[in-house]
């Protein structure tokens, strides 16, 4: 069954790089529920994500000719959309937000002045709106590594294809990514530390 | 990632065996974030620690299954934030979008077609990208030329620090821009002086982004604006497809000169 969906998914690509304006737009009704899911976890309100999403499309459409499938389409449309919410980041003034880097380059979190001290509170919609915050404020790659973990559940090889890094670095980078918010949301154990 | 020492004494049941040394606490994140039988238990997480290894570990030292724990207590929390699925119209309403966008750009733009390569002489002699034009193949050519001109200057950058001439050998665009000597010709092209730019933003991996940072923050305003601008994704995928963009990469110093030039017009 899976062969199947993946040689119709070849074959929608094939015509669409051949010009085939109907099987790309089958090609986007196939693949835009998981590229919007992406754009609404990474953009700060619906309609940003809607009309990300569209563009990323619409780029896709444009980008078709030099298009070789050396990666599968959904990774080279991944590849996209990382691009595209990384510019959506930078326009929106990524630079003016809280800092999320220190001094010695080390990634870091800035606790919100209302963040609960546990996990537990974080039940509450309050704080799972803080949550939310806290991931889009992560650095670009890692908010990414993050969102296509932990939502799109893409093992760390597909995660490394999407955005073209090692299966290692992509690793690497999602656990900075959950030590930053796990810094800013669980009560630091100065009680219980490591030995 | 550094590990540290533990020397505690742990009993196995008879005698006291010293512990092994805890694992970083990515190795710990790392297997927290694991789905059951996503990962052969005798795979690497990180480190050399396997899954295996690992949940040994974790039975004999409590302080690293506490990580584990917190760890997973954050990962529940950022799956349980579910999304509010759209109503099955939306799903129609954003292909149609596409699709409208998709035939108005084509009826806007016909020469933003990536096989049409639009000539050098023609380019030379053509204005310099602006915002009403940035989609249009001669931005993307203009645009390519900035990206050319960022690793002449990265390779300047390099040459200059390490002292030695050293080629540019990075994203299939190994030698471009062979020396310092071509890096400073391309420049003296253009009026500019690159003794203001500090190489250091430029990724080897040459992130785009940072480039078009890197020449702002050196006062090539013109060029930063450039290369930092929301169609630079294209490019970046045009390049890494090996489209005509990517060609133009492979010409030569003098042809790429032309550009340049065109490009500051």
């Amino acid at each position: 069954m899976e062969q199947a969906a993946k040689l119709q998914n070849d074959d929608l690509v094939r015509r669409s790089v051949e010009g085939d304006r109907e099987a790309f737009e089958m090609l986007v009704r196939q693949h835009q529920p998981e590229i919007y899911r992406f754009f609404r976890r990474s953009c700060a309100t619906e309609e940003d994500a809607r009309d990300q999403c569209q563009l990323a499309f619409v780029r896709a459409y444009r980008g078709l000719p030099g298009f070789q499938g050396r990666s599968s389409f959904r990774t080279w449309l991944f590849r996209i959309a990382v691009n595209l919410v990384r510019n959506y980041h930078r326009d929106r003034g990524r630079r003016s937000e809280v800092s999320l880097t220190n001094k010695d380059g080390q990634q870091e979190m800035t606790v919100p002045s209302s963040a609960p001290s546990t996990l537990s509170l974080m039940q509450t919609g309050q704080h799972r709106e803080q949550l939310r915050e806290a991931v889009q404020k992560l650095p670009p790659r890692q908010r990414s590594v993050v969102i296509w973990r932990i939502y799109h559940d893409l093992s760390f090889a597909e995660i490394a294809a999407a955005e073209e890094i090692t299966t290692n670095n992509a690793k690497v980078t999602y656990c900075h990514a959950v030590r930053s918010l796990k810094n800013a949301f669980v009560q630091p154990a100065g009680a219980e530390a490591r030995p | 990632m550094t590990r540290r020492p533990n020397l505690r004494l742990v009993h196995d049941g008879s005698r006291e065996v010293p512990m092994a040394p805890c694992p970083s606490e990515e190795v710990l994140i790392l297997y927290a974030s694991l789905s059951p039988g996503e990962q052969p238990e005798d795979d690497e997480l990180l480190d050399g620690w396997t899954a295996r290894s690992l949940a040994d570990h974790l039975d004999r030292c409590a302080a690293c299954e506490r990580v584990v724990r917190q760890s997973g207590e954050l990962l529940g929390a950022l799956q349980a934030d579910e999304l509010t699925e759209p109503p099955d119209e939306f799903w129609d309403e954003l292909a149609d979008g596409v699709m409208r966008s998709i035939d108005a750009d084509s009826t806007e733009a016909p020469e933003d077609n990536h096989a049409n390569v639009v000539p050098l002489p023609e380019l030379a002699a053509a204005p310099a990208a602006r915002p009403s034009n940035r989609r249009s193949g001669r931005w993307l050519w203009a645009a390519a030329a900035a990206l050319a001109m960022a690793l002449a200057v990265w390779s300047y950058d390099e040459v200059a620090r390490d002292g030695e001439t050293e080629t540019v050998a990075d994203g299939g665009v190994d030698g471009l821009i062979p020396n310092a000597e071509q890096a400073n010709q391309l420049a003296a092209e253009l009026g500019i002086t690159l003794e203001g730019f500090d190489a250091k933003d430029v990724t080897p991996e040459v992130d785009l982004l940072d480039l078009g940072s890197s020449f702002s923050d050196a006062g090539l305003s013109a060029l930063g604006e450039l290369v930092d601008d929301n169609d630079m994704d294209d490019l970046e995928l045009a390049l890494a497809d090996g489209d005509p963009i990517g060609q133009l990469l492979e010409l030569d110093t003098e042809e790429l000169a032309l550009v340049l030039e065109a490009l500051e017009s």
